[in-house]
């Protein structure tokens, strides 16, 4: 799928402006703060309800505008669809697609896939667990409505445990219920993560080993669940995943319940690399490191090839000034590969001239732009 | 802090406190009432006094009703053995919608949800448990909103109500994941109520 056009309007510093993008790269030129992150924000909206700023919604309304309309038009050779994406100020959404309305954002999933690409992306490697296990959530809610809807309901289960346990001094029948929630839906989530990063690793060791010349890139899964298995190859059945967390719990009653936080799940499970057999966070150099984070990027556009069996759109945030020219390289040449990709920078002098022949460039901020400047 | 005049700032204060509305909507609401005649004032509050004078929940399953029981309550051909634990007094008419059930209802008037401070103790469960130990009661179908809160509300209840000897239930999915009953229509909620599984 293509987009082949996108209207921005009442969103963020973009009063009103509509874009028709190169089905090939199309380059959002300006000088920082001008709002050319908000424009692939837009898309990232659009497309997923998600974007990689995880804004409140309220927040994407331009000052002094009543609500924020995004819409875009994509399409590839048999099918055509139309997203309207509607933010009021109050940060009540509505979400048309083809015109009819959907109660749900997650009606989104694998219809539009997105890459996303920024620069908080290269502390992958030694970032927060949690920015390793996002990535890999966000990436399994676009190819499954269920992996999302587990994702959502996972997160809200634990967000009113932990609240329970922290203020209620609940009796054991009233944290029953929500111990067994956890527990049906942290195996679910644990399953479906497992198996994903089983996909992502397979793609991502191959290129990783390209871009290195050689190097070995693994992946260990260390989960809080009590399963043990590092290697995502190993399958675990739901079963398996459900006893393991039931004898978890069980085992960590008491310490929950002093430390007034729910310590067992997928929520505080961690995914680690290992170059060579050696612990990536401890020992990776910074160009290792950026090199898995771009792996793992590219490995994401083959895994939402291989599952919804269409080709994603790359949005790249400002990475090129970050990236040597091999790995740019590596990057643009998916422009080659029939992706339409969108990219913002300060600097056209980041990309090969012919690549940029071909591209449109989009100036925002600056001239062409009569909206005020400041995201 | 703005400073509003006493009658403004108690108004504001009073609609802040209703579901939904926070300041800003309150400041909305308010600027709509002090621009409109008084006449539109005027009916809102009597529309409001007289819906707490003339309307109060069953003595029995805390739905709404006129009189002491509601109409449901008070119609004996209702069957008294099944009863149907939902959420709201909305839900009660989306189930009756479906023209398939002919038991008789319990309203809790919420699910429970420790992010908004709401406990067992904060809905009628209590009261659901008291009927139930009235006796006479064989099953309880458990329709709460297919949420995680509704499913929550759902699993507490089986726990409390099955050593008691009666039946739970609960409909089927196959509702809109994570919605809301009165979003499903009449002939999806009925086949939910069929189908519906032991817990
Ligand atoms: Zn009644």
């Amino acid at each position: 799928m293509r987009i082949s056009s996108l209207r921005l309007s009442g969103f963020r510093n973009h009063s009103e402006r509509t874009i028709e993008p190169s089905p090939g790269l199309t380059v959002f030129v300006g000088p920082n703060a001008s709002g050319k992150t908000n424009a692939l924000e837009g898309i990232a909206l659009a497309a997923n309800g998600i974007s990689f700023r995880r804004p409140r919604w309220e927040e994407v309304v331009t000052w002094g505008s009543s609500d924020a309309v995004i819409s875009l038009e994509a399409g590839d050779d048999t099918t055509h669809v139309r997203i309207d994406l509607h933010v009021t100020r109050e940060g009540h959404k509505e979400l048309k697609i083809n015109g009819v309305k959907k109660r749900r954002l997650a009606d989104l999933s694998g219809l539009l896939p997105v890459v996303s690409f920024i620069p908080d992306d290269l502390d992958l490697v030694k970032g927060a667990a949690e920015r390793r296990r996002m990535s890999a959530d966000e990436l399994g809610g676009q190819l499954s409505k269920s992996y999302r809807a587990i994702g959502r309901d996972y997160s809200r289960v634990i967000r009113h445990r932990n609240m329970l346990l922290r203020q209620w001094r609940p009796s054991e029948s009233e944290l029953a219920p929500w111990t067994e929630q956890a527990i049906t839906l942290g195996a679910k989530l644990v399953v479906h993560r497992r198996r994903l990063l089983r996909r992502v690793i397979d793609h991502a060791g191959p290129v990783y080993s390209r871009l290195s010349g050689g190097e070995t890139l693994g992946l260990e899964y260390k989960d809080r669940c009590g399963i043990g298995l590092t290697d995502v190859h190993t399958e675990v059945s739901e079963q398996q995943a459900i006893a393991s967390l039931e004898s978890t719990f069980l085992r960590r009653r008491e310490e929950e319940k002093a430390r007034q936080t729910t310590l067992v799940g997928p929520h505080r499970d961690d995914i680690s690399f290992v170059i060579d057999g050696r612990e990536a966070r401890i020992y990776a150099s910074q160009g290792q490191q950026r090199t898995i984070a771009l792996a793992w990027k590219l490995a994401e556009v083959n895994v939402i090839q291989e599952v919804l069996n269409t080709e994603p759109i790359l949005l790249l945030d400002d990475v090129m000034s970050e990236l040597d020219a091999a790995r740019r390289r590596a990057l643009t040449d998916l422009v080659r590969e029939h992706i339409q990709t969108f990219i913002t920078t300060t600097n056209t002098g980041y990309f090969d001239p012919a690549l940029l022949q071909d591209a449109v460039v989009v100036q925002i901020g600056s001239e062409g732009d009569g909206s005020p400047s400041s995201d | 802090m703005a400073m509003y005049a006493p009658p403004i700032a108690r108004l504001l204060d009073e609609l802040e406190r209703l579901p939904g509305i926070g300041p800003k909507s309150a400041q909305r609401l308010a600027y709509y009432i002090l621009r409109s005649d008084a006449e539109v004032a005027e009916r809102l509050a009597q529309a409001l006094v007289e819906v707490k004078r003339s309307i109060h929940f069953c003595s029995q399953c805390f739905n709404f009703a006129e009189g002491e029981l509601c109409e449901i309550c008070a119609d004996v051909k209702r069957d008294p053995s099944v009863i149907c634990v939902v959420e709201e007094p909305r839900d009660v008419v989306a189930i009756e919608r479906t023209g398939e059930f002919h038991g008789r209802y319990h309203v809790l008037q919420g699910a429970i949800s420790p992010i908004d401070g709401i406990g067992p103790d904060q809905l009628r469960m209590r009261e659901l448990i008291e009927r139930i130990g009235t006796g006479g009661i064989e099953e309880l179908i458990v329709a709460t909103n297919p949420n995680v809160e509704g499913e929550t509300t759902a699993l507490y209840i089986a726990r409390l109500a099955k050593p008691l000897g009666v039946r739970v239930t609960r409909i089927a999915s196959g509702l809109p994941v994570g919605g809301d009953l009165e979003y499903a229509d009449e002939v999806t909620l009925g086949r939910a109520l069929e189908a519906r599984r032991e817990m």
